[in-house]
């Protein structure tokens, strides 16, 4: 059996707009995808931004690789957490060329290997021509792969993926899903992916869990697990 | 913690005057109080009113008209009547005085034909030219709410059988008041802070009391004491609009209104408006200096002129310079760092408050520095206060446009640069930075340019024998050398034309 590599105990946040967390508690397999469906305001990108950074929790612990994250006395700046996002509009820089998005986080690296190491990323996202561009001239889906490109860069511990295909049409979508699919499987990533709709879950073939109401589900409710099923 | 220390530095000037009554000694301040109180708050409350009155009288029309009607020429109207912005109210004033004065051409001419001598250096006249240059204040966003909104609310009225003055007067001035109430507090902040036209028309105002008080009695405690006065009727100023937008909610409609067609005859007093308007505001200043210039009145390009121009451009060039430098750094603290800082928003006041005001702070301020003989130099009259004044006055100028812009940013961007290993600095230089550099261009533009057109803080402050081309226009119309005035005014107004252009150029994008 593989070894855990995320955990997440007893996780509380309340704050502002974003949705709320009550008491998760998770574990991510080394090389899991988990996909967290549910409906809008329940939560599900607030977990990602906890295990991110780049919210505070109140109260709970989160460790990766057997190291805390954050718990009572520590707290890891999200520079420092070896995670990788793609965001929900994937907030690409607009003001950067493809390559220079995907090597953003390796400017600690000779310009001649940071070079070598993007071309090599994006080859693996099936984008090595299009480095030169800026992402407004890149289709949805292209995009997309570029913002997967530029997490995994960094090798991250995990990848987390906020509704990721939301934005997408429906032919787009499917292809774009199997994509993902295969980049994560070479990669050997464990993924967090959040989605409003169960369809995501069944492409991607990972596990999936119900979040309601800043709750996980337990993943053996048959209820909750149907009325994700059924989600449009 | 810099960035804070920086942020009371810059809003020092303004603790100075404010704490004036508790450390600075007024030895003339009985006399002041008695003699020249008074007389330069009564003028100077006169004053306000009626360049308010005036510039109300034609804006709200004006922005009525080109919102809600079509006629021929309109979309020309539309620029045009915002270029009297690029004329300091100085020059404005020197030119009339020069056309309708008592030994104005105009007059000179209308007294041969008509034996009637018109004369409008006086209280009733300066308050019309100031109205004329400073009504695009009220003009542009009254206009904007005229067009953008109450589309919906103005064709219920019409159904309820309500006829077009009605609809005017009962739905759209009291809804579109909130952005009415704005414009008219710039206008009359611009008033109060207003040096060269009310000197050169010989009213009393408490700015040329603080000239007299420092130039005449040379007692600053009793200039910081007009100074603190000054920013007394600022504040309730601010508080009058705050209270007028009160209970008012504009909810515009976000979608152009329909305009209606003017034809025949009501077209042609529509053109008719706008022409003359337009005519006395901007045409006939500008008409002329440009004659005078052209003519050779204005004699050649002196040497005067042109070191005057280096002089404006070195200033200038340093203000926006130092100004977009902290403007960034305020920047940077909003977006990564402590969201509310006091100190920031005080240093950000600045421009709500008059030139002059500023001017005796920092000098009060440099004066007491020059007082410690550790320096070995003088602050005051030298270009680093006068720069550091500057900055004071304008940096929401520069900082404004950058905030802005920068929240229109999405934080998810940040977000994604931290992720990915950058720290907040790195993340601000490498993606925030760079996409706020249209804004940071045009602020510093706005920066510099503001500079060239200030004349009463230049004039406090300014080193000794050091000429900007605003004091050189003041200094020469002041001894009546209006027509040798032409050139250096011309270059201000030139100048000036620049924002106004980029102004248009974004108002273009908006409701029409």
């Amino acid at each position: 059996m593989s070894q855990t590599i995320l955990g997440i105990r007893d996780l509380h946040f309340a704050h502002g707009d974003l949705g709320v967390v009550r008491g998760v508690d998770l574990d991510l397999a080394e090389g899991e995808t988990l996909i967290v469906v549910g409906p809008s305001g329940c939560g599900k990108s607030t977990l990602l931004r906890l295990i991110a950074g780049l919210e505070r929790p109140d109260r709970g612990s989160i460790q990766l690789g057997g190291a805390s994250l954050n718990d009572t006395i520590v707290f890891t700046p999200p520079e420092q957490r070896a995670v990788g996002m793609v965001f929900q509009g994937l907030a690409l820089f607009p003001h950067l060329t493809v390559a220079d998005n995907v090597g953003f986080g390796l400017h600690r690296l000779k310009r001649s290997e940071r070079t070598a190491r993007v071309q090599e990323e994006l080859r693996a996202v099936g984008l090595g021509d299009l480095g030169h561009r800026y992402p407004h001239q890149l289709s949805g889906g292209q995009q997309q792969r570029v913002a997967i490109a530029r997490s995994l860069i960094l090798r991250p511990r995990v990848l987390l993926m906020d509704e990721p295909f939301s934005d997408l049409d429906g032919e787009t979508r499917g292809k774009v899903r199997n994509e993902v699919r295969r980049i994560l499987q070479e990669h050997g990533t464990a993924a967090i992916i959040v989605s409003h709709d169960a369809e995501d879950a069944r492409h991607l073939g990972g596990r999936m869990v119900r979040m309601e109401q800043g709750r996980l589900l337990p993943e053996n409710d048959p209820i909750g697990m149907e009325s994700a099923r059924s989600q449009p | 913690m810099a960035i804070t220390v920086l942020a009371v530095l810059l809003a020092a000037p303004m603790l100075v005057v404010i704490t004036a009554p508790w450390h600075a000694a007024a030895p003339e301040w009985g006399h002041v109080a008695r003699t020249l109180l008074p007389g330069h708050l009564c003028e100077t409350l006169l004053l306000l009113f009626s360049v308010l009155s005036v510039a109300l009288a034609i804006a709200v029309p004006t922005a009525w008209i080109l919102a809600r009607y079509d006629f021929p020429l309109r979309s020309v109207f539309r620029w045009a009547l915002i270029m009297p912005l690029a004329l300091p109210t100085y020059i404005s004033a020197f030119t009339y005085a020069a056309l309708l004065g008592p030994t104005g051409s105009i007059s000179i001419w209308m007294a041969d034909q008509w034996g009637l001598r018109p004369d409008v250096v006086n209280l009733p006249g300066l308050s019309v030219v100031l109205a004329l240059v400073l009504f695009p204040y009220i003009y542009l966003p009254a206009r904007a709410a005229f067009a953008a909104g109450l589309s919906t609310q103005l064709e219920a009225a019409r159904l309820l059988g309500a006829g077009g003055v009605l609809r005017f007067r009962r739905v759209a001035l009291p809804l579109a008041r909130p952005a009415i109430a704005g414009g008219a507090l710039l206008l009359c902040m611009e008033t109060l802070n207003d040096y060269g036209a009310v000197k050169y028309f010989g009213i009393r105002t408490l700015t040329t009391g603080i000239f007299r008080s420092w130039g005449a009695l040379y007692d600053l405690g009793s200039a910081l004491r007009l100074g603190l006065l000054l920013l007394g009727l600022v504040a309730l100023l601010l508080w009058i609009e705050r209270r007028s937008r009160q209970g008012v909610r504009q909810d515009t409609d976000q979608v152009a209104s329909q305009r209606v067609r003017l034809r025949g005859g009501r077209a042609v007093v529509a053109i008719g408006w706008c022409s003359l308007l337009w005519l006395l505001a901007a045409g006939l200043p500008l008409g002329k200096l440009l004659v005078d210039v052209i003519s050779g009145a204005g004699g050649p390009l002196m040497p005067g002129v042109s070191k005057a121009m280096g002089n404006t451009l070195l200033v200038a060039g340093l203000t926006a310079l130092v100004t977009m430098a902290v403007a960034i750094l305020f920047t940077f603290r909003e977006r990564h760092g402590r969201r509310s800082d006091l100190a920031i928003r005080l240093a950000n006041l600045g421009y709500a408050i008059p030139g002059a005001v500023i001017a005796i702070g920092v000098m009060a301020l440099a004066g007491a520095i020059d007082r410690q003989e550790w320096l070995g130099f003088a602050l005051i009259g030298s270009i680093g206060v006068l720069t550091y004044a500057f900055v004071v006055r304008f940096l929401a100028v520069g900082s404004q446009p950058l905030l802005g812009n920068l929240r229109q940013q999405r934080p998810s961007l940040d977000e994604a640069a931290r992720l990915l290993g950058a720290s907040p600095l790195r993340t601000f230089i490498r993606v925030n930075l760079p996409l706020l550099r249209p804004a940071l261009l045009a602020a510093a533009t706005l920066v510099a340019i503001d500079v060239i057109k200030e004349l009463p803080l230049t004039l406090i402050l300014r080193p000794f024998n050091f000429h900007t081309l605003s004091t050189l226009t003041y200094e020469m119309a002041s001894i009546e050398q209006l027509r040798e005035a032409s050139w250096p005014a011309l270059l201000i107004v030139l100048c000036g034309l620049l924002p106004v252009l980029l102004l248009e150029k974004v108002l273009a994008r908006s409701p029409r």
